[in-house]
């Protein structure tokens, strides 16, 4: 046998027993984490669906609509899979100058973060 | 008195002292850099590449000097500072075995080896699709080549440009300009090359084989896998370990959740500056010496070959597979092992949507994607301590 095509099968085979190995490694690791991750799961699907609240104010038609789009976009984002969850209730316009404070605040602080 | 002036410009600008081989690689750049930007071929590094073939190539640039990397065992630095232009600087980011780790950091970072971690048995279809890597470098042998080079035209197959680009660095510098062109231009080209194959290799039911929803993986799975996969491929194939360490630390910071913003970092400028740097010098070492060769349209050729029998190998393996497995694998994932990712995997989701409209195998085709590169790493690991 010529010595490049040895060479050729060598580096297949080595190639090929260490992804065999990575394979079984990873199985048996997989089937060790299956029994924490099963629990997990069914901890996730157990836990009682969490009321999405959102609050809204009386306006317009075209408020409403852009509200709703935010809804939309929310409930993809953060892959909700029932959109029953989501309650809006009406709420009532706080003082603007406390908004806009608070508003500040957030920014500032994410800026230190 | 007026000709004399002409003559005297004339011989004072570059197109008294330019040769018909500049001229042929400008044009090529020329081609390429087309490809690139209107046809959209793997933009990101061809583009740099193309551009630095242009730039090198244009007489007088001294922008890179071939004969200060000559001596490829006895490199003197100091000379290379004093003297080099900017892409000798930058191609020591090269012949030092920088850049392709640093790019491999940030594609690990971009990577998600969940369906990896989900269907294991991806990474053996994943080594199966390493066969063109194998047969390229005996063919290449048989065609003159050295072991050395043939080692560095074989990982062309491994669909996978630092990998490509780190082995021939190593193994036949010299080539590594006709190398990386070939291996880019040719992962641009999977949609074209790998369909045909797998359409031969496969009946009609074959490709519309529905597969399981893969399992859902825990982030722990996620975590402790990178660390695992190093500390695994190290001890196997130390050759390998800066590849795959770079690859594995990337995705662990990705994956660790504690460490975001390295990781976006890794995934945003860290990733682009270097894939600059690497582009340019990469092309810049396309001098018309190095390029217009007879052995470079071997190497283009053997290119070819490589992905060819890649797919080959994984779409076979594949079906091997379903010989002895009760749930039956879809062999056209076998074809992504050639580690083009994501082209390659869409390119399976494609063919198999073709026969059957409903299908979903793109995730089940990223298993065997995201295990091509880390097989392909191996393979450079094993070329490398064979003929390095």
């Amino acid at each position: 046998m010529s010595g490049s095509l040895l060479q050729t099968l060598i580096g297949f085979v080595v190639v090929n027993i260490g992804m065999i190995l990575l394979t079984g490694i990873i199985m048996l690791f997989s089937k060790v984490m299956a029994k924490s991750g099963k629990k997990e799961i069914q901890a996730i699907e157990e836990e009682k669906p969490v009321e999405h609240v959102l609050t809204v104010s009386d306006q317009s038609e075209e408020v409403i609509a852009a509200i709703m789009a935010c809804v939309q976009a929310y409930i993809q984002q953060n892959g909700i899979k029932s959109a029953c969850n989501i309650v809006i209730r009406p709420a009532v316009r706080t003082s603007v100058s406390a908004a806009w404070s608070n508003a500040g605040r957030m920014e500032n602080v994410s800026r230190r973060v | 008195m007026f000709v004399e002036i002409l003559v005297d410009l004339y011989k004072e600008s570059a197109l008294s002292i330019i040769t018909w081989q500049q001229g042929v690689l400008l044009v090529i750049s020329l081609v390429l850099l087309y490809l690139g930007i209107v046809r959209q071929f793997e933009p990101l590094l061809l583009v740099p590449i193309a551009f630095g073939m242009l730039a090198t190539n244009l007489p007088g640039s001294n922008v890179y000097h071939p004969e200060l990397w000559a001596d490829m065992k006895n490199i003197d630095y100091n000379e290379v500072l004093k003297s080099g232009g900017l892409f000798d600087i930058l191609y020591i980011g090269i012949k030092s075995g920088l850049f392709p780790p640093l790019i491999f950091m940030g594609i690990g970072a971009m990577t998600d080896f969940g369906p990896l971690i989900a269907n294991p048995k991806s990474f053996i279809i994943g080594a199966a699709a390493q066969l063109g890597i194998f047969l390229a470098f005996y063919l290449a042998t048989l065609l003159g080549f050295t072991p050395a080079e043939g080692g560095a035209i074989g990982i062309i197959g491994g669909a996978d440009g630092p990998t490509a680009i780190y082995t021939a660095t190593i193994l036949a510098p010299h080539l590594l300009g006709a190398i990386a062109v070939a291996a880019y231009s040719y992962m641009a080209l999977v949609p074209v090359i790998q369909p045909p194959f797998m359409k031969l290799l496969t009946t009609k039911k074959e490709r519309a084989i529905e597969m399981k929803q893969l399992r859902p993986v825990s982030k722990k799975e996620k975590i402790i896998f990178p660390i695992l996969v190093t500390i695994v491929v190290a001890f196997l194939v130390p050759s390998a370990a800066v590849l795959v360490a770079s690859l594995m630390v990337g995705n662990l910071l990705k994956e660790s959740g504690v460490t975001d913003r390295l990781s976006k970092t890794l995934q945003n400028e860290f990733i682009n500056i270097v894939t600059i740097c690497l582009g340019l010098a990469v092309g810049a070492t396309a001098t018309a010496e190095n390029f217009l060769r007879a052995e470079t349209l071997k190497i283009l050729g053997l290119g070819v070959f490589a992905f060819i029998f890649g797919t080959i190998g994984g779409v076979l393996f594949a079906k091997l597979i379903n010989l002895f497995s009760k749930n039956k694998i879809n062999p056209l994932i076998g074809s992504a092992g050639v580690s083009a990712v994501p082209m390659a995997a869409r390119v399976s989701q494609k063919v198999a949507q073709e026969e059957n409209p409903g299908i979903f195998l793109l995730m089940h085709a990223m298993g065997p994607n995201v295990a091509g590169v880390i097989g392909s790493a191996i393979a450079a690991g094993v070329l490398i301590s064979l003929f390095g």
